[in-house]
């Protein structure tokens, strides 16, 4: 069944006048449990799909089905509460909130969330635990490595148990060894059941997933099984 | 949640410590200021709200009008209170009379000890049924219920007897009337326009033979207050006071008379009456607190605004990774508004501080510490809090709003375009900022210009090196002669007059028939009664006729008048008046010359103008210089009238001339305290209202120009921050710094110049309303508003240029690293 489908996607920005078109014609279908990743030069669309189907931004025209209800239908307010409950989002630039410590980075979904002190508590340290970052709860961002901060992302993005992981170039800031960490890490929460959309550039991160939508001018040119793998 | 919100307030005001510490000590002083002139507000307005039933509770005030000329006065003659009474009690409750012989003070000795009080009154027994004074000793139902009885304030009982027991001792009036104290007060109010450290019973006059004054039905010194039996008996027995003057005053002059019910609670802000007890607060001058405290509060609210929202652009990345993991904007605007409120409550730890610092120097506008229940701890407590709280919810809706609505398209790759910059709202609160900031200054420059317009302005009088001694008490003005002589014998001392009130200051209203009268027909004219001497101490110039002439001086030197006298009566004390221009211009005499000669006599006088003199202040220029008669006392008759020697002394010898009087006093008076005032400083008392104002507005005006240039100070970092690629990029295609810097300060300046251009004539318009409710007032000269305008510019230049400059002297690459 998909978790995600979309029935010709079309986004148009318009500055000065000037109309850009940045996606079209975009058909897609992410089924639960899959591993995907979109693929694509600079500049193709795959931002403004990551966009879309994160429900973080309006199609111009088209329609995006999240778990089978049609996106447009639903208001700002529950737009976000589909985001609390059921995304997780890891970027390239971890984006942590600096003020706060690892622990309370980690924990800050499950505040929007409205869990209690003591559940948010358990499920925290849970994910810390598996993410090997608990001994460094107490720190703030800037005192971690690129590798540990990613980690923390990774965490806070599935501390609520999202049933879809979004991934932005999750490994595009970090070495080759802390990037291949966070890939595995990835692939373990798949084989656990989470559904994962990657962006990616890099063709041997793309090997981690199971299909590999490419993108080029706004439009899909292949979404096939992945071959690389 | 709050929890949470409450850890990263924390955290943000640690992390950011420039723009924690601008916020924070522009709001703790926006804070703490808006909080000193609200207290001084409530003080001010909360005037005589502690007496019971205050909203029916009225002092009765006498307007006399003859022909435009007469006197409003406070009080009132002594039968009136009574026969009112008598005459209404279904609208009068209870009246009450207080007296000070219209002395400037009075003696009372403890034993052997003698005293000189300003704040002696006697009144009616009635006095605490009226007012709400508590005492804390003795039965107020008794205190003053018998001749003889009198209540004194705390300080004064440790001053007369110690540590001993006051109740039951024995003061006495003037040396000879016995009084017993049958009650100390507790601690006074401050805020009442009544202000007095001993009450005796007005019965005591009478008992002792005194005087009686209860068939006086002209002179009017009784500050008289009447309780109604309702609020609305105010209107119908105002109605009713004209007949009432019709039936009691005497015919010739009830036709200029007519009675005022004033409420007790208006006295201190709306009434400035002639003989009021105190010089009385103003309403024009809360108007003025009420918007200086908005004005500081929103300088320091607008910055608040400013740097959160330019702030912004570095908070960006926070709102949509929040929005991304969840977050709604409701969510997040409680956020940023508890930040706001968190600040806000710093700043409100810190304003207390500030306030409690401060407030032993408060005072109110006559210079009186505020009250302690205005600055009582819970009142003061709950206004800085309120306003911290009310600062903080209000200076953070709009960048709360601002900052949660922020779309979150383009989070991926940290890119967003969607992005409003505000800074066209930020230019248009700056504007504000300097408007208000150059508004302040220029309403300090013109009160001050004004006080001092007022205190240096040529009065038509010499007030410099007159010395003033007040002599109601003693029994020096019974050797006046001898006094005079035994001073004029020292080269140090000019001249000596004695007077009745002092000059420039007060006056009275005395009757005289003139020739615009009938015979038997008598108009109250301002006058003043003197001896010789008056107008040569004082330098008053005469332009018509002559001096008093002392006849017993002429005929002991040559035995002739001076040749150039004019017309001179064998006795001036009965037979001869002076007047001003005015008084000459109102009888309709077409010169001063002309007037020389003609009737201007009291009842018990013969009197005829014999001089003219050049129109001077006898009042504050508060008022214009109206008709004015000098009158020669006639010391057989009214001796007691005169209260003051007025002694001019040698500006170079003015340490001996001042010797020489105490060595007088030391001999005709030595059981009497010896105390003295110059009249320079005494008339300056005059504008203390006008001179605190000017001390406040320079005041709040340097305050909110510190907090704005805080601001601006954080706003400039920010720009010269979002710009530092845009320098960069400059710099390596070749601009100059200097050139750089001009661009950064420039959008500031021309804000500033916004400002200038908009203040200006609102400014103007400002001072010329205030400036007008003075007689006499200085011109608004162009420097009035140059000057506060370059002050600003120079103050807002220096402000800016500091990152301005910074920016510029980086290397292309370091504008381009540099972390702000």
């Amino acid at each position: 069944m998909a978790i995600i489908k979309t029935v010709d996607l079309a986004k148009l920005y318009t500055s000065f006048n000037i109309e850009t078109v940045a996606l079209r014609g975009v058909n897609i279908n992410i089924e639960r449990g899959e591993f995907v990743s979109i693929m694509g030069p600079s500049g193709c669309g795959k931002s403004t799909l990551l966009n879309l189907i994160s429900l973080m931004d309006q199609p111009t025209s088209g329609e995006i089905y999240f778990m089978d209800r049609p996106v447009s239908k639903m208001n700002d307010r529950q737009r976000a509460e589909n985001r609390r409950k059921h995304l997780g989002f890891v970027f390239q630039h971890f984006n942590l909130i600096e003020e706060l410590t690892v622990y309370e980075n980690i924990a800050l979904p499950l505040v929007y969330l409205g869990v209690g002190p003591r559940e948010r508590h358990s499920r925290v340290q849970r994910v810390m635990e598996m993410l090997e970052v608990a001994h460094k709860q107490q720190f703030f961002p800037l005192q971690l490595s690129g590798g540990h901060q990613q980690r923390v992302a990774v965490a806070r993005a599935i501390v609520s148990s999202p049933q879809l992981l979004f991934a932005d170039e999750p490994t595009g800031n970090l070495d080759s060894v802390h990037g291949q960490e966070v890939m595995e890490i990835l692939t373990e929460l798949n084989e656990a059941g989470t559904t994962i959309v990657m962006v990616t550039h890099s063709s041997e991160n793309a090997t981690y997933s199971q299909r590999i939508i490419q993108l080029f001018d706004g439009q899909v040119v292949s979404g096939l099984i992945n071959q690389i793998a | 949640m709050s929890e949470d919100f409450f850890i990263q307030s924390f955290r943000k005001l640690f992390n950011d410590k420039l723009y924690s510490f601008i916020n924070i000590a522009g709001l703790a002083t926006g804070i703490a200021c808006f909080t000193v002139l609200v207290l001084l507000i409530l003080h001010e307005t909360s005037y005589d709200d502690f007496h019971p039933a205050n909203d029916r509770l009225y002092r009765i005030t006498e307007t006399i009008d003859h022909k435009g000329v007469g006197e409003n006065s406070a009080s009132l003659p002594f039968p009136i209170a009574a026969e009112l009474q008598r005459t209404y009690p279904q609208y009068i409750e209870k009246t009450v009379r207080l007296f000070n012989f219209q002395a400037p003070s009075i003696g009372v000795s403890v034993g052997k000890k003698k005293f000189n009080e300003k704040y002696f009154f006697l009144a009616d027994s009635t006095f605490f049924e009226v007012f709400g004074f508590k005492l804390a000793q003795g039965n107020a139902n008794t205190a003053l219920a018998r001749p003889g009885c009198i209540v004194l304030t705390q300080a004064l009982a440790s001053t007369y007897f110690g540590n001993e027991p006051a109740l039951g001792k024995t003061i006495k009036l003037f040396g000879s009337i016995p009084l017993q104290v049958t009650g100390v007060f507790a601690d006074l109010p401050v805020s009442s326009h009544l202000r007095f450290d001993l009450i005796a019973s007005l019965s005591t006059l009478r008992y002792y033979g005194y005087a009686d004054y209860d068939h006086q039905w002209i002179w009017n010194p009784c500050w008289t207050y009447a309780r109604l039996t309702s609020k609305a008996a105010a209107k119908t027995l105002q109605a009713a006071l004209p007949s009432f003057v019709q039936k009691h005053f005497p015919a010739e002059l009830a036709p200029d008379i007519s009675l005022q019910l004033q409420p007790i609670r208006d006295i201190h802000l709306y009434s400035a009456l002639d003989y009021e007890i105190e010089t009385n607060g103003d309403i024009k001058y809360i108007y003025v607190f009420v918007a200086m405290a908005l004005f500081i509060l929103l300088i320091a609210a607008i910055n608040y605004m400013n740097l959160t929202t330019a702030q912004a652009s570095a908070r960006v990345r926070e709102v949509v990774v929040k929005k991304a993991i969840g977050a709604d904007s409701q969510q997040l605007f409680y956020q940023f508004l508890f930040e706001s409120l968190f600040i806000g409550a710093t700043s409100v730890v810190i304003a207390l501080i500030l306030v409690e610092v401060i407030s032993p120097y408060l005072t109110d506008l006559s210079g009186q510490p505020l009250s302690a229940t205005t600055l009582n701890q819970r009142t003061l407590f709950a206004s800085v809090t309120a306003t911290g709280l009310f600062m903080g919810i209000v200076a953070g809706i709009y960048p709360a709003f601002y900052l949660s609505s922020f779309e979150i398209v383009n989070v991926f790759h940290g890119r967003l375009l969607k992005v409003r910059s505000g800074r066209w709202f930020r230019s248009i609160l700056v504007v504000i900022q300097f408007f208000i900031s150059i508004l302040l200054l220029i309403s300090s420059f013109v009160s001050k210009r004004q006080l001092d317009f007022m205190r240096n302005s040529r009065l038509g009088f010499d007030k410099d090196y007159i010395v003033l001694i007040p002599v109601t008490t003693g029994r020096i003005i019974f050797s006046y002669d001898e006094v005079r002589q035994s001073l004029l014998a020292h080269s140090a001392i000019h001249s000596v007059t004695a007077i009745e009130e002092i000059i420039g200051k007060d006056f009275q209203t005395h009757e005289f028939s003139t020739e615009r009268n009938q015979p038997d027909e008598y108009s109250f004219y301002p006058s003043i009664e003197v001896t010789y001497d008056f107008l040569k101490t004082f330098d008053i110039e005469l332009i018509a006729g002559r001096d008093f002439a002392d006849q017993r001086h002429l005929s002991s030197s040559d035995g002739q008048p001076p040749s150039n006298t004019g017309w001179l009566a064998q006795d001036d004390g009965n037979n001869a008046i002076i007047v001003n221009e005015a008084m000459i211009k109102h009888l309709g005499y077409p010169s001063a010359e002309a007037a020389i000669g003609k009737r201007f006599s009291r009842r018990d006088g013969n009197e005829k103008i014999v001089g003219v003199v050049q129109n001077f202040h006898f009042t504050s220029l508060h008022s214009e210089v109206t008709p004015f008669a000098i009158d020669l006392v006639d010391f057989s008759i009214r001796r007691s009238r005169i209260k003051y020697l007025a002694i001019k002394i040698d500006q170079r010898q003015s340490t001996a001339g001042l010797q020489q009087i105490e060595q007088m006093w030391a001999k005709f008076v030595p059981e009497q305290p010896y105390e003295y005032f110059f009249l320079r400083d005494n008339l300056n008392g005059l504008y203390i209202k006008e001179q605190r104002l000017g001390e406040i507005a320079t005041w709040f005006s340097v305050v909110a120009i510190i907090i704005a240039c805080m601001g601006l100070f954080g706003l400039s970092s920010f720009v010269a921050g979002q710009q530092r690629k845009e320098i960069g990029i400059r710099k390596a295609i070749g601009a100059g710094a200097l050139n750089l810097a001009l661009q950064l300060a420039s959008r500031f300046i021309s804000l500033a110049l916004i400002g200038i251009v908009v203040a200006v004539p609102a400014g103007y318009w400002m001072a010329a309303t205030w400036l007008a409710s003075f007689p006499y007032h200085i011109p608004l000269q162009a420097d009035l508003f140059v000057l506060p305008s370059v002050i600003m510019l120079a103050v807002t230049i220096l402000t800016v240029s500091y990152h301005a400059i910074r920016a510029s002297l980086l290397t292309p690459v370091e504008s381009i690293q540099m972390r702000w």
